[in-house]
């Protein structure tokens, strides 16, 4: 029925469960107080991150947001660095300098989130077109949310892309809300992709519930942008089941719409799917234990982890002085 | 096991928060995810979930009341009947410190439960620092992170290399600070000096004192009779009466002119208000009121700003000359040195005069070098000959 192996397809689950569990876990850390900075958590989102991940090479790289730890996850970063950058701890992957915020490997292609809304749109683009100047057949991804779709960098950037016919996949996660903003107060048409038309580009809606869906919409776009075809616009229509933020109640949102989209939680149908493709349960729940391991072992470690030493505070802050 | 609930970080920006709303009651039975108690930051009010299943063992903090983030403000344990003292070990692996055995000297203290947020413990823990030995001063004694921090800086400070004293600024230090860096940061200053012969005002002094002992008179200071040269000159050049608006600049009718006083905890600026218009023993009346008032700390809102202009005289001490830091939104300040016996030249002849060093800072983007040039000439026109400073009356105002 599908194209894709069992290991495939036990692996995307795998990322899911992983995302969805690890973020539950950094909120349960936070509330014991143990998260000094911020959190933007990704629950409701993972078929996105984890879908399009999934379509790339380990060479392609992706740009993430203020909420990046779905794409870190999903792109292969260690949850032991994420969890102790989150901490503040000297081995978090920014040294404990980032915080939630920005959470980078560029040794799996996961380049520095950029918190600062739409900003990764032109950066990413200017990514591609290295790529092309030096005949790499490599890939860029942009991740952003609906709110972004409303700055100028959005159209800088996509129209940059398209008119250099650039190797770049531009994914919108439309989650609904800019923070606390539904998107038809900020828009008057109801599809971010609808935008793709006046760059001259493709723009594809897909259901960002359904992981498979997201798959194989992002790699015809990812081959599409590595055979020369240029960018493609992406809108998955997605829920954050968390506020935007720390301290962000949600209550600009109803229960009914919340239930709605919980019923779509994108885990428990992708778990459908795979028992549908004859994927014993066992499976399933032994690959969802080795999860929670993982996760427990990440925390222990960025408990354990040493704070940042204070004479390091500037270490790889500047740049340095080129010779 | 018993868990401690906090406050946690929720992205206030202010210091404190207000715990608004308890919505479950101890003895409760709760479930992980579920709310537990509302919180009012500056920024939103908050529901927070508990993290754990659990039973509402103690509160600790009322609604109502102002707490500082990281603030343990309840306990859950397993049951209702959890004793406390079974959590020494605490709620969290490799962030609680366990109690140390303390010999039992003093009564019964390893069995209290000693209160901490999370990261105090954790920090006090990394420092060695026991928790007995901190003074908590969070609601109900509670220790903070910011208590380790302050035990950990009062440990450092003995036998430091680098023993300092460091104090909070004062208000009137916050004052200064504020200005003089509002001052050189968005003034432009440009400096004018002349040398002013003050043999002539010091006679004319001499004879005023004379005069005012007479007629029981105030006895105008050197001072007084700069103060009143740079009225009456400020008269002549409205422009240095302004004020720089951006794309404007604004002349004031009044010439207030403001005097610099040190104290000893700092300085302040009594403005004399129209000192154009007072005479040399009612402006010497006027300055000794507001010089008292401000030694004794009992200056009035009426003496204090609307300032246009300001001196500052440090002719007291040995000092030369020095320049002054404009007093914004002014654009000018004259500043006056000692007055010394020199040697000087007059009429191709060495003579000793009593000179006098006079520099003023002007704001550029208001006063040219020639306009303040010219101004201070015209001061020391008067001082030099200051019979100026007694023909002038007070109905003659600006033209």
């Amino acid at each position: 029925m599908t194209n894709f192996s069992q290991d495939e397809l036990l692996k995307m689950y795998q990322l899911m469960v992983t995302i969805r569990r690890f973020e539950d876990r950094l909120y349960q850390l936070f509330l014991q107080g143990l998260v000094p900075g911020t959190l933007h958590q990704y629950q409701g989102q993972e078929a996105v991150a984890v879908g399009v991940c999934s379509a790339l090479q380990p060479a392609d790289i992706i740009f993430s947001t203020h909420r990046p730890v779905g794409h870190g996850v999903a792109k292969g970063m260690s949850l032991k660095s994420i969890a102790a950058e989150i901490m503040g701890k000297a081995d978090g992957c920014a040294g404990g300098k980032g915080g939630q915020m920005h959470l980078t490997d560029v040794s799996v292609g996961m380049m520095p989130s950029n918190a600062i809304v739409g900003a990764n749109i032109p950066i990413a683009t200017g990514a591609a077109i290295g790529f092309m100047l030096r005949g790499e057949e490599r890939v860029s991804i942009s991740f952003f949310g609906d709110g972004a779709a409303n700055i100028g960098a959005f159209h800088e950037g996509i129209n940059l892309a398209a008119v250099k016919n650039a190797p770049v996949v531009f994914v919108c996660e439309n989650n609904q809300y800019a923070a606390s903003t539904h998107i038809s107060l900020t828009m008057k048409i109801e599809n971010v992709a609808d935008r793709a038309e006046s760059y001259g580009i493709p723009g594809v809606i897909v259901d960002g519930m359904d992981v498979m869906a997201v798959r194989e919409t992002a790699e015809k776009a990812v081959e599409r942008a590595r055979r020369g075809g240029g960018p493609t616009l992406i809108e998955a229509k997605t829920y954050r089941f968390m506020g935007h933020s720390r301290g962000d109640p949600g209550k600009y949102r109803n229960e009914e719409e919340l239930s709605e989209w919980r019923s779509r939680d994108p885990i428990p149908k992708y778990r459908a799917y795979l028992e549908a493709q004859g994927i014993d349960p066992l499976t399933l729940a032994s690959l969802e234990e080795s999860v929670d391991e993982r996760i427990d072992e990440a925390v222990e470690h960025a408990l354990a982890a040493p704070e940042p030493d204070a004479s390091e505070t500037y270490l790889n802050v500047y740049a340095e002085r080129r010779k | 096991m018993i868990s401690e609930i906090i406050i946690p970080d929720l992205g206030a920006t202010g210091g404190d928060v207000i715990l608004e709303k308890w919505l479950v009651e101890k003895g409760e039975a709760v479930i992980k995810g579920q709310a537990l108690y509302v919180v009012a930051t500056d920024k939103a009010t908050v529901e927070v979930e508990a993290y754990r299943d659990g039973v509402v063992h103690t509160i600790l903090v009322q609604q109502g009341e102002t707490i500082p983030l990281g603030t343990v403000i309840a306990l859950l344990a397993d049951s209702i009947d959890e004793a406390s003292e079974l959590v020494e070990d605490g709620p969290v692996r490799d962030t609680t410190i366990p109690e140390p055995e303390i010999p039992q000297i003093t009564r019964n203290r390893s069995k209290e439960r000693i209160l901490a947020s999370p990261l105090a413990r954790r920090i006090a823990k990394e420092e060695n620092l026991r928790l007995e030995a901190l003074n908590g001063s969070g609601s109900k004694g509670q220790i903070l992170k910011r208590d380790v921090i302050a035990a950990i800086t009062a440990r450092e400070k003995p036998g430091s290399p680098f023993e300092i004293l460091s104090e909070s600024l004062s208000p009137m230090r916050k004052v200064i600070a504020e200005r003089t860096t509002l001052s050189k940061s968005q003034i432009p200053h440009f400096y004018t000096t002349a040398t002013i012969d003050m043999q002539a005002a010091i006679e004319l002094r001499r004879q005023a004192l004379e005069l005012a002992e007479q007629r029981g008179l105030s006895k105008p200071t050197i001072n007084d009779l700069c103060l009143r040269a740079t009225a009456l000159t400020l008269r002549e050049f409205s422009v240095l009466n302004s004020r720089f608006d951006g794309d404007r600049i604004s002349t004031y009718q009044d010439i207030n002119i403001g005097l610099v006083i040190g104290l000893t905890e700092g300085m302040l600026i009594p403005v004399i208000q129209r000192a154009d218009q007072y005479d040399l023993y009612s402006l010497a009346a006027a300055t000794q009121r507001v010089r008292q008032r401000a030694e004794a700390g009992q200056l009035r809102e009426s003496d204090m700003g609307r300032g246009t202009f300001t001196i500052s005289n440090l002719g007291m001490y040995e000092i030369d000359s020095f320049t002054a830091v404009i007093n914004p939104p002014e654009v000018g300040i004259l500043a006056l040195g000692k007055i010394k016996e020199q040697p000087t030249v007059i009429d191709r002849m060495f003579v000793i005069r009593p000179l006098m060093i006079a520099t003023l800072s002007v704001d550029h983007r208001v006063v040219d070098g020639i306009v303040a040039a010219r101004f201070l000439t015209a001061i020391k026109h008067i001082l030099e000959n200051p019979y100026r400073l007694t023909l002038d009356t007070p109905s003659d105002s600006t033209p």
